[in-house]
């Protein structure tokens, strides 16, 4: 996927409107889900998503081929959440409850059997634990052990170097597992 | 960082933390979201399109444009070179208000902006402004939507540059909302580039990627210019 990712980019970068669909649709589900990990106001998480790929139209001219294009993309949705939260005196410490009616899935695009079904209520209750992570314990952990990025490219995506973000994800991952060990509700946020 | 948080960086967490690995990180995106995003970037991609000049918009016309513009301005260099006097006359406005008067409709004023000025001159219809090298240019606004410029050096009269090749016609200008004309001289290339509508921002004024122009020198120049005009379109209510 990365390496067409990355001639798409540069075919959207020259105005191709289908190469920008492709990407989107390739991108969109993902990127839902990761701003939904940061923000549980609904209008903010629909404005912050819009806000996402508006922001990547207008840096595209500055995408080189050389970089990930999920690296580009995931380090402008980070940054907008952060800024998004601060700006809005609004620090969302809770993981969102799951929507009681959610959104029907689009033809092609159903979630992975596992996943999913099995895991219920265990899912629910990592991801209320890693709600209760700090913005950049949470950005980190999404990452690398959701999204399967190196710590490297966390770094990058987050602004901070390869060994800054091994450390994030170390503290993450003790962090929540005290979470999960103690069970939810029981463990204050910790920067 | 000590070895261990390496150690487990590398091999991966334990439960119940490596459940994470486990979840499917994606969520359906609702519909009418989707078709906002999605209709929002599409509209820009067209906007984008639109505003690009007409021989950037696809990468066949670029070409052919490129190597047209270059083979227009070897021809250009030699159709204007009588107007290249050279009398060393002085630049800016030499006369204002000469020619006849714009329409009760619309107006047009441009700023004309070069590279020695400290502030770009007006010029309103008719106006003659030095552009070095003793040529002049007049600003002919009579035709609402056509910008024309004269060109005038001692002993050679004023011709239309417009006429000229290499330049985009008035239809052109009407729909891109720019007008170049390419002006060779023994000294360099000119590079007279009028926007339509003041509310583009100055790094419009150039077609494509929104930086100047690579002037490319011709021969052996001893100097470089360009100059950017820009029209403001003021349309009186009926």
């Amino acid at each position: 996927m990365t390496d067409t990712d990355k001639h798409l980019m540069v075919a959207y970068c020259e105005g191709d409107e289908s190469a920008f669909e492709e990407l989107y649709l390739r991108y969109r589900e993902r990127v839902y889900f990761y701003i939904r990990r940061f923000i549980s106001r609904e209008d903010l998480v629909e404005e912050v998503y819009q806000e996402a790929f508006v922001r990547l139209h207008e840096a595209r001219a500055r995408y080189k081929p050389t970089a990930k294009f999920s690296t580009f993309l995931y380090t402008i949705v980070y940054r907008l959440c952060i800024d998004r939260n601060r700006s809005k005196g609004y620090r969302d410490i809770e993981a969102r409850p799951r929507p009681e009616n959610p959104a029907p899935e689009p033809p092609g695009h159903e979630r992975g059997p596992e996943k999913g079904a099995g895991l219920g209520q265990k899912t629910e209750i990592l991801l209320e634990a890693l709600g209760r992570l700090s913005e950049r314990r949470r950005a980190a952990l999404l990452l690398h052990d959701m999204h399967g990025y190196t710590a490297a490219e966390v770094g990058e995506a987050m602004d901070c170097t390869t060994a800054a973000a091994k450390m994030t994800i170390f503290r993450g991952r003790r962090q929540l597992r005290e979470i999960l060990e103690r069970g939810p509700g029981q463990e204050e946020m910790i920067g | 960082m000590r070895d261990t948080d390496s150690a487990e960086i590398i091999e991966g967490p334990e439960p119940p933390v490596a459940a994470l690995a486990e979840l499917d990180p994606r969520e359906a995106v609702p519909p009418h979201l989707d078709r906002a995003v999605r209709g929002e970037i599409r509209r820009r991609l067209r906007d984008e399109r639109i505003r690009r000049p007409w021989w950037r918009r696809t990468p066949a016309v670029a070409a052919i444009s490129a190597a047209g513009a270059a083979a227009a301005t070897v021809l250009l260099m030699f159709a204007i070179q009588p107007l290249i006097g050279g009398d060393g006359g002085p630049d800016g406005v030499r006369e204002k208000g000469r020619g006849a008067a714009s329409t009760a409709e619309v107006h047009l004023d441009y700023l004309v902006q070069r590279p020695w000025d400290e502030s770009p001159v007006r010029l309103e219809n008719g106006d003659e402004v030095g552009v070095g090298d003793g040529v002049y240019l007049r600003a002919d606004l009579t035709r609402p939507g056509m910008l024309t410029f004269l060109a005038d050096s001692p002993g050679a009269g004023w011709e239309p540059l417009v006429t000229q090749p290499g330049v985009v016609g008035a239809n052109d200008l009407q729909r891109e909302g720019k007008l170049q004309v390419f002006y060779v001289t023994e000294a360099g290339l000119y590079r007279f580039a009028a926007v339509w509508s003041s509310e583009r921002p100055p790094e419009d004024w150039n077609p494509g990627d929104g930086t100047r122009p690579r002037l490319e020198p011709l021969g052996d120049p001893v100097e470089v210019a360009w100059i950017e005009l820009e029209a403001r379109q003021l349309v009186e209510p009926p």
